[in-house]
């Protein structure tokens, strides 16, 4: 009888347990965590790399920024590195700065970079430090978070103290915005691009009929967009004959039916799917978080 | 003599109605905001002094939790502003913190600002500055899984 109690008083607890587990999420499937890098703002013809090794209080401005990533347990990519190892490799094919420091973001491979710009006042009422940082997503432009710190005025020369006390004063709203963007990310999908165009000796047009229906193609993909994308969450740039621009289109970060990480390769995947079931030939490239399809 | 009686009776109630409701307002302003602790100057009710000074704990924890504190790095509350949703998702945790007294763990010095006073609202009051980390409150809400940790 008592062999009989336990049996049953397990099977419960075992069949709970089970229960417990979240079948779209399964524990063992970790979200893919965006890559970070902090950046220094640059002027227009500013050398990045003579900037960033003369000037102590932009290293600390960037140290400091980092810090407020670690205290929340997030690891960002190490611009300083970068900038290194793109020297050592001798990467960098253009003497322009601009393009210097758009590099260093491309090769990083980071999908968001944080801005930060200082700003000294020397008075004789005092010296401060003003910082703005801003938070972008690479491939899209979207911008995460903005804000701006100020040191408040002090008599001292320690220009990296005003500069630590001017991202303190902001460093964890900025964070918590951040925070709240990606909240919509994960409750809205990720904002992937993409471009439809033509090959150059493409027979199609966006305004050819296609499929079974006897819809146009951009007809044709337009509704494929309202079903596929995340909660119907598309946004058209535009339609030409010869192009069509999805600028905003959601996709979710964990597959529905799986729960695994999904990303923009397999949104493509699923673009290819459709093409070749409506009879057409495509190539894609995918760059960031950008789809380019090229119908043939 | 009876018409009196009534009359006055009538006439006491109309003034009573007329008179006006005065409703307690707790109050909860910022102090100081830094080095990864805030400090509140938040005002309790309470029959005894203790119960008025843990009103004013509490009421300082609701506001970084449920409401943000405006001036300060905290101007969005930690938790979200649908204090009631938060409490049906994880109705353990809150039980814990509130009732079971786990909140005090958060706070790291709870000082008295004002006597312990009779109010125009009618009630025992006390105002006290408190410290909370919030470092450490955040942290806590993030391991339990209140709050989703910083990322995706």
């Amino acid at each position: 009888m008592k062999k009989t109690i336990l049996a049953a008083l397990l099977a419960v607890v075992t069949s709970s347990v089970a229960f417990a587990q979240d079948p779209t999420s399964a524990p063992s499937v970790q979200t893919v965590q965006p890559k970070i890098m902090v950046i220094p703002y640059t002027k227009e013809g500013e050398d990045i790399r003579t900037i960033l090794e003369s000037d102590v209080n932009k290293r600390i401005v960037l140290t400091k920024i980092k810090e407020a990533f670690d205290s929340r347990g997030f690891t960002t990519v190490d611009f300083t590195a970068k900038l290194k190892a793109a020297k050592d490799n001798n990467i960098f094919t253009s003497d322009n700065q601009t393009d210097l420091k758009a590099q260093i973001v491309q090769m990083s491979g980071a999908d968001v970079y944080v801005e930060a710009e200082d700003d000294v006042l020397l008075s004789s009422t005092g010296n401060s430090v003003k910082i703005i940082v801003t938070a972008y997503e690479i491939s899209t432009g979207n911008s995460l978070a903005n804000k701006v710190g100020e040191s408040n005025k002090f008599y001292t020369d320690d220009i990296g103290k005003l500069a630590s006390k001017a991202i303190e004063s902001c460093a964890t709203d900025f964070l918590n915005v951040m925070q709240e963007k990606f909240t919509d990310i994960v409750n809205n999908g990720r904002s992937i691009i993409i471009n439809f165009g033509f090959d150059a000796n493409s027979g199609y047009t966006m305004s050819s009929d296609v499929g079974n229906q006897g819809l146009q193609l951009s007809d044709e993909l337009e509704l494929w967009m309202e079903s596929h994308a995340y909660k119907n969450n598309y946004h058209i740039q535009g339609t030409t004959d010869t192009q069509m621009i999805f600028d905003d289109v959601r996709i979710p970060l964990k597959d529905p039916t799986t729960g695994n990480n999904y990303n923009t390769n397999k949104f493509a995947l699923e673009i290819f799917k459709f093409m070749r079931s409506l009879g057409l030939t495509i190539s894609r490239d995918i760059k960031g978080n950008t789809i380019y399809i090229t119908i043939k | 003599m009876k018409r009196t009686i009534i009359l006055c009776l009538v006439l006491f109630c109309t003034l009573i109605s007329c008179s006006p409701k005065v409703y307690p307002v707790q109050s909860c302003n910022l102090v100081v905001d830094q080095n990864n602790t805030i400090t509140l100057r938040s005002s309790g009710f309470g029959k005894q002094k203790v119960e008025a000074l843990d009103a004013a704990e509490r009421y300082a924890l609701e506001t970084i939790l449920f409401r943000g504190v405006p001036g300060s790095q905290y101007s969005s509350p930690l938790v979200g502003i649908n204090e009631e949703q938060a409490h049906q998702a994880n109705p353990r945790y809150f039980k814990e913190f509130f009732e079971n007294g786990r909140h005090k763990s958060f706070i790291m010095s709870s000082v008295p600002v004002s006597d312990y006073s009779w109010t125009k609202y009618k009630a025992w009051t006390i105002s006290a500055d408190i410290t909370i980390n919030v470092v450490s409150l955040r942290k806590d809400l993030e391991q339990h899984g209140v709050i989703r940790r910083f990322g995706l």
